[in-house]
C-alpha cells in the first residue's frame, strides 16, 4: 500500500533548535527521549540532550502529520532511516553559532537526500540574533555549489510564525517541484 | 559652488535647505593656542546645522580643505606649505588688525570663526561634491552598486536612521531595531547623506551599531512588496526563472508570494501564465518578477540552473494540500 508522505522531520546538531521548532508548531506537547550527552556538547547544553522529539498535527480530515526532531550526531544515525520513511520533508536546522555551518549542513543534506530521496529538503539557520552578521546567501550559494538548490532561510525556532514560514516555504517548494 | 545657508550666523540659517545632503570637510590646524583651538572646535560643531560636517586634525602638509593657522613659528611653515598646495587658509593672529576674508584678529569669537569657516569651506566645493550629492539617492545607488566595479561600503544617514550598503557582499548593515519594511518607505527620500567607508573603518566605528545583515535580495523583495513603483517593470512576456530561493524572512513578503516564488524556482514562467497558475493578480506577479530581476536572481543563461527530476510526483498531492492548508497555505489558489 502506497501511503502518502505524512512526516515532517527536523534534523540538526546540538542546540540547533529542533525541539523548540517542533514545539513551536505542534498541537500537543512533544514527546521527547533523553539520551546521554555527546562529546560535542556546548556550554549551554550540559545536562541532557534530546535524542528524538515526536509530536503530531491534526489535519482537517482527521489525518495526522507526524513531526519528528532527530539529532544530527553520527552516533544516533541508526534512527534516521526509520524516522525518514514516508517523510514529505526534511528541514535541516543549523545554528549560526556552529563553527562550520556550511560543512555541517552539507553533511546532513547529503545523508538525508540519500536516506529520504522522495522528501523535499530545506534549511533553517537559527540563532542569527546572536550572530547577526551571518549571510544566508553565502550559506545558500555554498550549498548550491555543492549541488543543493533548495530554500535556505533564517529562522527563530522559538517563533511559531517563523517556523511556519519555513514550513510554508518547504511545502511550496515541494508542490512546485512535483507539479 | 552655490549652497544654501552660507549666510548663517552661529549655525542658524534662515535660508537653510532641509533636503541638502551633509557635506564633509577636513580642516587642518597649525599654531593655534588653546583658547582659539577650543573656539575653533565649537565653531566647527555649529556648522553641522549648516549640513557641514567638519573633521579637525593637525596640519600634516596635505589632505585638508582648509588650514586654520595661529601666529606662532610653526604657523609660518604651515602657511607656506598650504599656499604651495593651494589649500585655503584662515589666519587668527595678533598681527591682524580687523576681520577680513581669511583673517581674524587675536581674540576672535566662536561666532566670528564660524562665519569665516562657513564662507571659506563653501568656496572649496567642487564638482565632486555635486556628484556625491546626487549619489545620495539610495535606490539609484543600490542599482548602481549591482555593478561589481562599484564595490565598497557606503554609510547612509537620514536623521536618526542610519544603515550601510555593502556592495562587496551585496547586503545592507542595519541597526538592531530597523526592519526592511521601515527602511523601504524612506528609500527615495532626498535627505539622505552618504559617506564612503572602507571595510576596516566600518568594522571599527559602525560594526557594533549596525550588526544585522540583510541581503540585497531581501531588500528588493521588500521594495517590491511595499514600493513596487521604485523597481523597473519587467519586459512583457519575458520568461523568468529564479536561480536560487530568495533570502527571505516571514516579514519580508506575504505568504501568498511563496507559491509563485516556488514556481519560479522550479521552472520558467511568464508573468501572465504564473498569475493564472497561482490565481494571483497580475500586478502582484509583476512585482515578484521585478524583485527577482533587480536582485540578480534571474540567470542570463538558462542552462546555469540545473533541475534534477523528482521521483515523488503527485503521489502525495491531496495530503500535501491538507498539510499546506493547516499551515495557512492554499496551494491550488496560491493564497494564504
Amino acid at each position: 500500500m502506497n501511503l502518502p508522505a505524512n512526516k515532517l522531520v527536523f534534523v540538526g546538531g546540538m542546540g540547533a533548535g529542533k525541539t523548540t521548532a517542533v514545539r513551536a508548531i505542534s498541537d500537543v506537547e512533544p514527546v521527547s527521549t533523553e539520551m546521554p550527552l555527546s562529546e560535542d556538547a556546548t556550554a549551554d547544553k550540559v545536562e541532557t540532550t534530546v535524542a528524538l522529539d515526536y509530536s503530531s498535527i491534526e489535519l482537517d480530515d482527521g489525518e495526522l502529520l507526524h513531526l519528528y526532531g532527530v539529532p544530527g550526531q553520527r552516533y544516533l544515525d541508526f534512527m534516521w532511516p526509520m524516522v525518514c520513511e514516508g517523510a514529505l520533508g526534511v528541514i535541516v536546522l543549523v545554528s549560526a553559532a556552529s563553527p562550520d555551518p556550511v560543512g555541517s549542513t552539507l553533511e546532513l543534506l547529503q545523508e538525508f537526500s540519500r536516506i529520504a530521496p522522495d522528501a523535499s529538503l530545506a534549511v533553517g539557520i537559527t540563532r542569527t540574533d546572536e550572530h547577526p552578521h551571518l549571510m544566508v546567501t553565502a550559506v545558500r550559494d555554498a550549498l548550491f555549489a555543492a549541488g543543493f538548490r533548495l530554500p535556505v532561510l533564517r529562522v527563530d525556532a522559538r517563533s511559531a510564525t517563523q517556523v511556519t514560514f519555513l514550513v510554508r516555504s518547504l511545502l511550496s517548494h515541494r508542490y512546485a517541484e512535483s507539479s | 559652488m552655490p549652497r544654501a545657508g552660507t549666510g548663517a550666523v552661529g549655525g542658524i540659517s534662515a535660508s537653510f535647505c532641509m533636503n541638502a545632503p551633509i557635506r564633509h570637510f577636513k580642516v587642518a590646524v597649525a599654531g593655534l593656542d588653546l583658547l582659539h583651538a577650543t573656539r575653533l572646535k565649537l565653531a566647527c560643531s555649529l556648522l553641522l546645522a549648516e549640513r557641514m560636517d567638519v573633521t579637525l586634525h593637525p596640519w600634516n602638509g596635505q589632505d585638508a580643505d582648509l588650514l586654520v593657522v595661529g601666529g606662532d613659528a610653526s604657523a609660518a611653515e604651515a602657511t607656506r606649505e598650504a599656499e604651495a598646495l593651494g589649500v585655503a587658509r584662515l589666519t587668527i593672529a595678533r598681527s591682524v588688525q580687523a576681520a577680513t576674508a581669511g583673517a581674524l584678529p587675536h581674540g576672535a569669537s566662536v561666532r566670528d570663526i564660524n562665519q569665516q569657516l562657513a564662507v571659506l569651506l563653501a568656496a572649496t566645493g567642487t564638482a565632486e561634491d555635486d556628484a556625491a550629492s546626487l549619489a545620495a539617492l539610495p535606490v539609484s545607488l543600490l542599482q548602481a552598486l549591482q555593478s561589481p566595479a562599484e564595490g565598497g561600503l557606503l554609510l547612509l544617514q537620514r536623521g536618526a536612521v542610519r544603515f550601510a550598503v555593502d556592495a562587496a557582499t551585496r547586503s545592507v548593515a542595519l541597526p538592531p531595531g530597523l526592519s526592511l519594511a521601515e527602511l523601504v518607505p524612506l528609500l527615495d527620500d532626498q535627505a539622505w547623506s552618504s559617506t564612503p567607508l572602507d571595510a576596516a573603518t566600518f568594522q571599527h566605528q559602525y560594526g557594533y551599531l549596525l550588526p544585522r545583515r540583510r541581503s540585497f535580495e531581501a531588500l528588493y523583495f521588500s521594495i517590491a512588496r511595499h514600493r513596487p513603483s521604485l523597481l523597473d517593470a519587467p519586459a512583457a512576456g519575458t520568461p523568468v526563472r529564479l536561480q536560487h530561493w530568495p533570502d527571505l524572512e516571514h516579514s519580508d513578503v506575504p505568504a501568498e508570494w511563496l507559491l509563485p516564488i516556488a514556481q519560479l524556482h522550479a521552472r520558467r514562467w511568464t508573468s501572465s501564465s504564473l498569475a493564472a497558475a497561482c490565481r494571483l493578480p497580475h500586478d502582484t506577479v509583476q512585482s515578484i518578477f521585478s524583485a527577482a530581476i533587480a536582485s540578480g536572481l534571474v540567470p542570463h543563461q538558462e542552462n546555469t540552473v540545473p533541475s534534477p527530476p523528482r521521483s515523488a510526483g503527485l503521489r502525495d498531492s491531496r495530503f500535501l494540500g491538507w498539510v499546506a492548508r493547516r499551515f495557512g497555505l492554499d496551494l491550488q489558489g496560491g493564497r494564504a
